[in-house]
């Protein structure tokens, strides 16, 4: 996405003559259905949009590669909205329940690198006079363009149990994260490759143990989280048989990995990894900081409560950790130490899981 | 959410009271049918073989039909007013109802218990349902195969995050659950069977008469009395005249439903305080057992027996102690039915009876210095019962020996937990009950991150009763993490006996609030 902004940097430049100051903004999502625009250097809210018909809840979101309207899951999981991030204004829906079919999407969706496309996870169910019935899950394609009343431009059938839906950033491929990851034809939603998770091959060892709804990967287009798993040749008494892993995915390369960094002594909910390539940190009651050139605990500090979601600043110089109240801390990726403290205005009812998504773009007025 | 589940709890138990007095003829089960004709076929279309789509393959409880309309109404857009609910209720419990021995194994969730052993056929239903519902949630309902397999489908478009959930999601839930557990469930708690054929063909007695009551309130005592149970139109009213072991009085009265020809449902008031009750009436009529409890706290109440006067043999039903130690003496009170025969015991107790009549007799009872531990038998006629002679307590056990308790604050109140101190004494073949000691209570961190997260003290107190409750709900400011007041304790009991002090331990966690309080969890 750097480089995408880069680009469109470059023609504003071009077209203008004058240079576009740029910021670099968090997006984080609270009951009852808002998305606010957080600026982490002046460390301030700048923006705070309420979603229509937002029921209550915001799920996960993607912004669009120009930082210019940020696509929401809400509604109870039932619509996704784009919102212009200056002004709120309400620039795409898809309602996805149309007649008897109601269609919920568990968190995965993601947007085309170019802009264009939006892939969605759904559930679908007929709903019928005494009875449901369950169909096929599957992945819907919606061209952003289209207005307030969305519909699929083409859709496929996928697994079941997918949770995190990745485009790869040259937008050839679609990766989905389930059971194993499956990497998909974006056109007609073949499966050309898994990438093995539950099918890993490691020996004396249980399945990996992955569920992970947060799109964090905006700083470096790889993305990561923690997988937790048991050595089947040890006592169950045995604190070593509880291995956490952290798995990466390059959506850039395609290069897939996951190493164990520690036998597991605190949750982690969410990874994210650095754009120095050197460290991942991950978050929940504790942010732990971990060394990816030796796959061992680089360093852990509690926090002052429970976080979900952790991101990074493009820099790598400031850690954001989010989700499950109504603040975001800034930390040192250093020294763990805390830095700042932003509060989300107030009528805040939990960032519950909602995504927390970094993006640069063209300073709001 | 919360409005919700204040609606679930107005259900079934609220009914007796709404339904009582305008009209009680609404509640005739003919009236229930031509109701249920009225409103759900509207959507339930009729089979062929003259049933309803869905309602004709299942069967429920009072309480899993009350969910059933719950979900109906909130979700389906169904509008009923509350009389219309309950005839419904009572005529589809009567219809597709679950007979005496089926509901059984279950109780416990009817009754509202804090405390349960709550366990699987196996580990697989334990991981599919258990892990979110109760076991007694599908143990206690019937359907057809095809129905089961319907099931499987309302419930991931229901709850799409089902597939997610941890013990859900390392296996392929939705393959396993479309291609096995639902015949494993269609054998497990199949639609037709002979418990239910008999029992709705059976001849249903009525509770109407004159019962025998004692019962048990955990950490404060038996009690025991009388209930006179007289009908009124479809319903019953219920007045009690009960004292407990020190002679207090507790009385009051309830307004009881009858379902399903044994499920007794009643609202009621006990010193003052309102009360819901849960009894079975036994196949014969002449028991009825259950629990009740008090309206806003379904952790606080009672057990409950009755036994019809009428027809009953002599028996002791309850005594005011079940023991003495030895070289003691004191006065136990038995209470029973037909109780007016010839006191006499085993060797060696000294019995002096100071009062008797049909219903209870007060003896003085001696151990002597010189006599061997071990349970007497003292009989009143025809009636037996046992007095445990004890010279030391080997052994004390808290029970339960695991529980949780939950932390409570703005509309759902605390759910405590209640602990008793049982002492035991060793005999030839075995541990010997003496039973329920008064004991000093202390609550200790559980482990080092107990002890590391100072859970004694935020996660609440016990009082000399053994009674634990919980701290207040929410995230808490001065805790390290801010976190809320959940804690894992370990409680002590100790008794002095003679010289010596005995303990007992006690595992218990106390937990976050439940929001979602369905009358079946």
């Amino acid at each position: 996405m750097r480089k995408i902004v880069m680009f469109l940097g470059a023609v504003f430049l071009l077209s203008t003559g004058v240079q576009a100051e740029n910021t670099e903004y968090l997006i984080t999502g609270t009951k009852p259905g808002f998305i606010h625009i957080l600026d982490m250097k002046k460390q301030k809210v700048v923006r705070s949009h309420e979603i229509p018909n937002a029921g209550r809840t915001v799920f996960s979101f993607a912004p669009s590669p120009d930082g210019k309207i940020v696509y929401v899951l809400t509604n109870r999981m039932k619509s996704i909205v784009g919102l212009d991030i200056d002004t709120g204004e309400q620039v795409f829906r898809a309602d996805f329940i149309k007649g008897d079919i109601r269609r919920q999407a568990f968190y995965a969706f993601d947007i085309s690198r170019d802009g264009k496309e939006l892939y969605v996870y759904q559930l679908s169910t007929r709903i019928m006079l005494s009875e449901y019935q369950q169909l096929p899950t599957r992945i819907a394609v919606y061209d952003t363009s289209s207005g307030l009343k969305a519909e699929p431009i083409r859709t496929f059938e996928a697994p079941r149990r997918i949770h995190m839906l990745m485009k790869s950033t040259d937008d050839k491929w679609l990766y989905a994260l389930g059971f194993d990851i499956y990497k998909m034809n974006p056109q007609t939603g073949e499966i050309v490759e898994t990438l093995p998770l539950r099918n890993w091959s490691l020996k004396n060892r249980s399945l990996p143990d992955v569920l992970d709804f947060w799109p964090l990967w905006d700083q470096t287009d790889i993305f990561s989280t923690p997988v937790y798993s048991v050595k089947t040749d040890k006592a169950a008494d045995d604190p070593g048989a509880y291995k956490t892993g952290l798995m990466t995915l390059d959506l850039d390369t395609g290069k897939y990995e996951i190493n164990d960094f520690e036998d597991t002594s605190v949750l982690i909910f969410s990874t994210v990894v650095s754009p120095t390539g050197k460290h991942a940190f991950g978050t929940y009651t504790q942010l732990t900081k971990i060394d990816l050139e030796t796959h061992t605990l680089a360093g852990r500090i509690d926090q002052d409560h429970t976080y979900y979601a952790v991101n990074i600043s493009a820099d790598g110089k400031q850690v954001y950790v989010g989700g499950a109240a109504c603040d975001v801390a800034t930390y040192d990726p250093d020294t763990l130490t805390k830095t700042g403290q932003i509060f989300l205005p107030k009528g805040c009812g939990d960032q519950s899981t909602s995504s927390m998504r970094m993006i640069q773009r063209e300073t709001l007025k | 959410m919360s409005g919700k589940a204040r609606l679930f709890i107005s259900g079934v138990m609220l009914v007796a009271l709404s339904a009582f007095s305008p009209s009680s003829s609404l509640a005739k089960d003919v009236q229930g049918k031509a109701l249920v004709n009225d409103y759900c076929t509207a959507c339930h279309a009729e089979t062929d073989d003259g049933g309803l789509a869905r309602i004709s393959d299942v069967r429920k409880t009072p309480e899993g039909w009350d969910m059933t309309l719950f979900r109906m109404q909130n979700l389906h857009g169904l509008e009923i007013d509350s009389d219309e609910r309950f005839a419904i209720i009572k005529y589809l419990s009567a219809e597709y109802g679950l007979s005496p021995s089926e509901s059984e194994p279950f109780r416990y969730v009817l009754e509202q218990r804090a405390h349960f052993n709550d366990i699987a056929v196996n580990d697989d239903l334990d991981a599919l349902c258990g892990r979110c519902h109760t076991n007694a949630r599908y143990g206690l309902q019937r359907r057809t195969e095809k129905d089961w397999l319907k099931h499987m489908h309302f419930h991931v478009g229901q709850f799409p995050s089902l597939e997610y959930q941890a013990r859900s999601r390392d296996r392929f839930w939705w393959q396993e659950v479309t291609t096995e557990t639902y015949k494993e469930l269609a054998e497990l708690y199949p639609f037709k069977t002979d418990a239910w054929d008999t029992w709705k063909g059976a001849d249903h007695k009525s509770p109407a008469g004159s019962w025998r009551v004692t019962g048990y309130r955990p950490g404060i005592g038996g009690y025991q009395g009388m209930m006179t149970v007289t009908r009124d139109g479809d319903f019953y009213k219920a007045d009690y005249d009960l004292y407990d072991m020190t002679g207090g009085a507790l009385s009051g009265d309830s307004k009881a439903v009858i379902y399903t020809g044994y499920e007794w449902r009643a609202s009621g008031m006990l010193n003052g305080a309102e009360t819901r009750e849960v009894y079975a009436l036994s196949e014969d009529g002449m028991r009825m057992t259950g629990r009740w409890h008090q309206a806003a706290h379904y952790d606080i109440g009672g057990e409950f027996q009755a036994v019809r006067m009428a027809g009953a043999e002599a028996q002791v039903l309850a005594k005011s102690s079940d023991y003495i130690r030895v070289g003691q003496e004191k006065e136990i009170t038995l209470h029973g039915i037909g109780l007016t025969g010839k006191v006499s015991s085993d060797k060696g107790l000294g019995l002096n009876v100071t009062r008797q009549d049909a219903t209870s007799v007060t003896v003085k009872i001696t151990a002597g210095k010189n006599m061997s531990p071990g349970a007497y038998v003292v009989t009143v006629g025809q009636a037996v019962t046992e007095i445990i002679v004890y010279d030391k307590i080997d052994r004390l056990q808290v029970t339960p020996d695991w529980t949780i308790a939950r932390l409570g604050g703005g509309k759902t109140p605390p759910v405590t937990a209640q602990f008793e101190a049982v002492a035991y004494m060793t005999g030839k073949d075995g541990d010997i009950k003496i039973g329920v000691m008064s004991a000093d209570w202390q609550l200790h961190a559980f482990d080092e991150e107990a002890e590391h997260m100072k859970d004694v003290e935020f996660a609440g107190t016990i009082n000399a009763q053994g009674t634990f409750m919980p701290g207040a709900a929410g995230p808490n400011p001065s805790r390290k993490y801010a976190t809320n007041n959940a804690g894992n304790l370990k409680i002590v009991a100790q008794v002095t006996d003679g010289d010596t002090i005995i303990s007992g331990e006690a595992q218990l966690i106390v937990t976050v609030q439940r929001w979602n309080t369905p009358p079946i969890r």
